[in-house]
């Protein structure tokens, strides 16, 4: 993905702090938009625009976990890296396990806290990427019909096409004629591409685990 | 009987008169009336001598009248019998003839009985006075409207009542009479009328016996006994008396009380009786007389007069029969009173105790004096002996300045306290010479002062001592001035005070020391906020000057955007330095350096030392302090320490709390020369039986605190003139409440 579009978020509520990291994450060749706090920037930010969120762990009103949260449960979960004057142990447990990417001193060296916003911007990217494969999946099998999800959920499950059509009671080159279509439609090869394909999408991940007994 | 006088006589009586009247040219003038008292007995008895005086005293009086008095004696006691009354008879009708009275006064029941007899032939047609006695048989005939009687009640009666009263115990009376025939005639008509006392007591007649008999009777009465004397003209003997003299004779040898209903009595020898007295009879007789004299009708004239009968007694005789005063009826006329010593000299006796009381009050005046003087010197000694131990106890050095000689006497020990030989010459330059060379002046501004004013002085310094070192003296003194107002001298008394100045210091220095204890403790608590309060700036400082490196590798360095990061850098650095400096000040030990604060700007540095801190606990700082107030005098560090002591006590006890997390600063006048400043907060407040001791030293709440907090910061406040306190609020939470003074110069503006 295009990591230049990214936008590095700063949510500080010491605006000298704020200004000065700005700059450093500018002339470091970052895209930088600057809140002064949690609500602001909540209130401001584009849900779809990829980036990071790096902010001040200590603040007044909404902290820095508030924000965490409130984030998570938005549909643009940016990846959140923390500054704090001081940590302590019980806010950094709770921020790494809501997902932080990182807990930076404030006066952290200057690698550490670029290397931070990258890794973050990484993730996001990463993050990002896997969300456009899943929906592009996603897509192919909708094209699918109804009877043709029904065959693939057998083939997935390995079994013959005699097998198939004894099963659902149609007739053998019916069968056939739905597996080119399945395979036609979701651009694969082969059976083993096709069982990948089905798992990556999740299309039946609560059903799909139970073979019959004897195969 | 020859007790008639004839018509005839009358008739010349008359003619006689008629004559004189005629004649008209007699030398001598006319009496206009004419009155002739007749008395039954003879001229010496006393009863005769007092109402003849009262007759003769009341028509003397009587001025419109010219009245001419004669006065006759039948004397019957001695003179009795028929026959001499016709003498008398005839002989008053021969004497009168030429001189007819046109009045006759009878005086007695003899003489009236007399002119009863006589009337005819001697004085036809006079009108007549009957004066009769007590105790005389009432005549039968008085229905002539020309007679006039005024009737004496019954005393004798009286008097025997009175007797009864007055001797409750008496069981027997002796009736003393005499033996003349109208004598034995009255015995015998009262013993009728005794009836009626019959049953109460006994009686004895004491009559018919001869003086001497008498006497013996009356010596060997019985006890309970009380003796009623009626008259006594004649005893059994035959031996006459006036009625008085009988009673002279024989009273003494009574050995009961004696009463009597006459007057004339009272001083020879009875206790006393119901009486009219004979001046009262004679008065009225002469009264009644002149009434009838000048028209009146005889009888209607005597009816509107009567007499009341009066208790008399003889003082010396109550004495005697040890009778009380007060027991005697009411209205007594008691005679004979001796009077006391007191009545008798009671001018020399009021002079001589004047005299006595005077002289005793001199010499007790002398002898107090004498003791004042005692005691005054006593006490004087007293008092010097007391001041010398007390000076001496306090280790008082005493001086005394003469103004104007310059000089100063002092005592031993003070010479010893200021470093001064015994025989050394002192004056005031020397003396400050021994001052300390920084309380020189403020010894002198005193010291002038006081002479100023002529009043006291109360005052500290140090000496420098040659070997000794330094000595802290507190000294107090007095100016004495003159007349004019002059300061003449100052009395003074100075003590050496340095252990309790050392000592004081001492405290002083334990307790900064404490109080840094205190801080430090605070400081730890502190120490993540400030971490973050100057890693802030610091951060901000690092992350602006690696921008301006990166900015300046560019090829085209945006010079506009570097200036702003060095300025900003400069004004992180200060705000950095700004925290430091807060930091040092509270590690900073120094004593109290007060001045002037702003209420605001004190609240305002310390809500910005603890805001951090805040953030981080959750908790909300409210910082509700009017710009309006004045300055307050105070020590801003340690001021700060307090009030950071207190909100972070606050902030404390909203650990845990779920509720509202809020602490809030106040700040108020408090009267006009105080502000008062709250720190509140909404925890669950402080337990009430712990409320009491929330100052004390090492009493804490908290895990880990100390115990000093508090302590010292009341300390620190109470140094300031202010006051500490605690208490819950209604809503729930504590609220800690200290008062600064006004700084009042700022407050004067």
């Amino acid at each position: 993905m295009n990591v230049a579009a990214s936008i590095v978020q700063i949510v500080d509520d010491d605006r000298s702090f704020l200004a000065a990291t700005s700059r450093l994450l500018r002339a470091s060749g970052f895209a930088v938009q600057t809140f002064s706090s949690a609500s602001e920037f909540l209130a401001q930010r584009d849900d779809d625009a990829p980036g990071c969120v790096v902010a001040d762990l200590q603040m007044p009103g909404m902290n820095g976990l508030d924000l965490q949260s409130a984030l998570a449960q938005s549909g643009n979960p940016l990846p959140i890296l923390f500054l704090t004057g001081h940590g302590d142990i019980p806010s950094t447990v709770r921020a790494m396990r809501g997902g932080a990417v990182d807990f930076l001193e404030k006066r952290a060296p200057k690698d550490k806290l670029l290397d931070a916003v990258r890794r973050a911007l990484a993730r996001d990217a990463r993050e990002r990427e896997e969300l456009a494969r899943q929906r592009e999946l996603r897509s192919r099998f909708d094209a699918l019909t109804e009877r043709e999800l029904e065959v693939l959920s057998h083939v997935v499950q390995g079994r013959l096409n005699k097998q198939i059509a004894a099963d659902l009671g149609i007739h053998e080159r019916t069968v056939k004629l739905h597996r080119t279509a399945i395979t036609t439609k979701l651009r694969v090869q082969s059976v083993a591409e096709l069982t990948r394909l089905t798992d990556e999408a999740g299309i039946f991940t609560a059903s799909a685990q139970t073979f019959p007994k004897g195969q | 009987m020859g007790r008639l006088f004839s018509l005839t006589t009358i008739g010349l009586f008359i003619l006689a008169w008629a004559n004189i009247k005629a004649s008209g040219q007699a030398p001598a003038p006319e009496p206009s009336h004419r009155v002739l008292v007749l008395y039954s007995d003879q001229r010496l008895l006393p009863a005769n001598i007092v109402v003849d005086e009262a007759i003769h005293a009341v028509f003397t009086a009587d001025t419109s009248n010219r009245i001419e008095l004669y006065s006759e004696f039948l004397d019957v006691a001695r003179f009795p019998g028929e026959q001499q009354q016709q003498r008398q008879r005839d002989f008053f009708l021969e004497k009168y003839r030429g001189r007819p009275p046109d009045l006759v006064i009878a005086v007695s029941a003899s003489a009236f009985a007399f002119l009863a007899e006589h009337r005819a032939e001697l004085f036809a047609g006079v009108p007549i006075v009957y004066c009769s006695a007590a105790g005389e048989p009432r005549p039968e005939d008085l229905s002539d409207t020309r007679i006039a009687n005024v009737s004496v009640p019954d005393t004798v009666t009286l008097t025997l009542e009175m007797m009864l009263r007055l001797h409750p115990d008496a069981r027997h009376v002796a009736i003393v009479s005499g033996s003349e025939p109208r004598e034995r005639q009255e015995a015998e008509a009262f013993r009728k009328e005794l009836s009626s006392f019959g049953n109460r007591v006994a009686f004895t007649w004491l009559t018919n016996l001869s003086m001497e008999e008498l006497r013996g009777e009356l010596s060997r009465l019985p006890d309970h006994t009380v003796v009623l004397y009626l008259t006594m003209f004649q005893d059994a003997a035959g031996r006459t008396f006036t009625p008085r003299q009988a009673l002279d004779a024989f009273a003494p040898a009574s050995r009961a009380p004696i009463y009597g209903y006459y007057d004339t009595y009272v001083g020879h020898g009875i206790v006393g009786g119901s009486m009219v007295t004979f001046d009262e009879i004679g008065r009225k007789a002469a009264l009644l007389g002149i009434r009838i004299l000048a028209g009146e009708e005889a009888q209607a004239a005597s009816r509107s007069e009567s007499y009341q009968p009066v208790p008399v007694f003889d003082w010396r005789q109550l004495q005697r029969w040890k009778i009380s005063e007060q027991r005697l009826p009411p209205g007594s006329i008691v005679r004979f009173k001796q009077a006391t010593y007191w009545e008798q000299y009671r001018w020399i006796i009021v002079a001589a105790i004047s005299l006595f009381l005077l002289e005793t009050l001199l010499i007790v005046a002398l002898f107090v004096q004498l003791r004042r003087r005692r005691v005054a010197e006593a006490s004087v000694r007293e008092n010097e002996q007391r001041m010398s131990l007390a000076v001496d106890a306090a280790n008082f050095g005493i001086w005394i300045l003469d103004v104007a000689r310059n000089e100063i006497w002092a005592s031993d020990k003070w010479r010893e306290l200021f470093g001064f030989a015994s025989s050394e010459r002192l004056d005031l330059e020397r003396l400050l010479l021994r001052v300390h060379a920084d309380d020189h002046e403020a010894l002198q501004q005193v010291l002038a002062k006081a002479l100023a004013d002529g009043g006291s002085y109360d005052t500290e310094f140090r000496l420098t001592l040659p070997d000794d070192g330094l000595r802290w003296i507190s000294s107090h003194g007095q100016v004495e001035s003159d007349a004019s107002g002059q300061a003449v001298r100052i009395r003074g008394a100075s003590r050496d005070v340095t252990a309790q100045r050392q000592s004081e210091q001492e405290t002083q220095l334990l307790r900064r020391e404490v109080a840094h204890v205190g801080r430090v403790t605070m400081m730890g608590q502190l120490a993540s906020a400030l971490a973050h309060e100057i890693n802030q700036p610091l951060g901000a400082i690092l992350r602006n000057a690696e921008a301006a490196e990166l900015f300046m590798q560019e090829v085209s360095p945006d010079l506009d955007e570097i200036r702003a990061i060095v300025t900003d850098i400069r004004k992180d650095d200060q705000r950095a330095g700004a925290v430091i400096d807060r930091m040092r000040g509270l590690l900073k030990r120094q004593p109290l350096d007060t001045q002037p604060l702003d209420v605001v700007e004190l609240v305002g540095d310390v809500g910005a030392l603890v805001r951090a801190d805040a953030v981080a606990r959750h908790v909300k700082l409210d910082l509700n302090v009017p710009g309006h107030l004045p300055h307050v005098r105070g020590d801003r560090v340690h001021l700060q320490q307090v009030l950071l002591n207190v909100i972070l006590n606050g902030m404390d006890a909203l650990n845990g709390s779920r509720g509202e997390r809020r602490v809030s600063v106040t700040a108020l006048l408090d009267g006009p020369h105080a502000v008062e400043i709250a720190v509140s907060d909404t925890g669950s407040g402080i337990p009430a039986d712990k409320l009491a001791y929330v100052f004390d030293p090492f009493f804490t709440t908290k895990p880990n605190g100390m115990g000093m907090g508090l302590p010292i910061s009341r300390t620190i406040i109470e140094a300031h003139g202010g006051r500490f306190w605690a208490e819950n609020k209604a809503s729930g939470g504590a609220t800690f409440r200290f008062t600064l003074p006004i700084a009042e110069e700022i407050a004067a503006r």
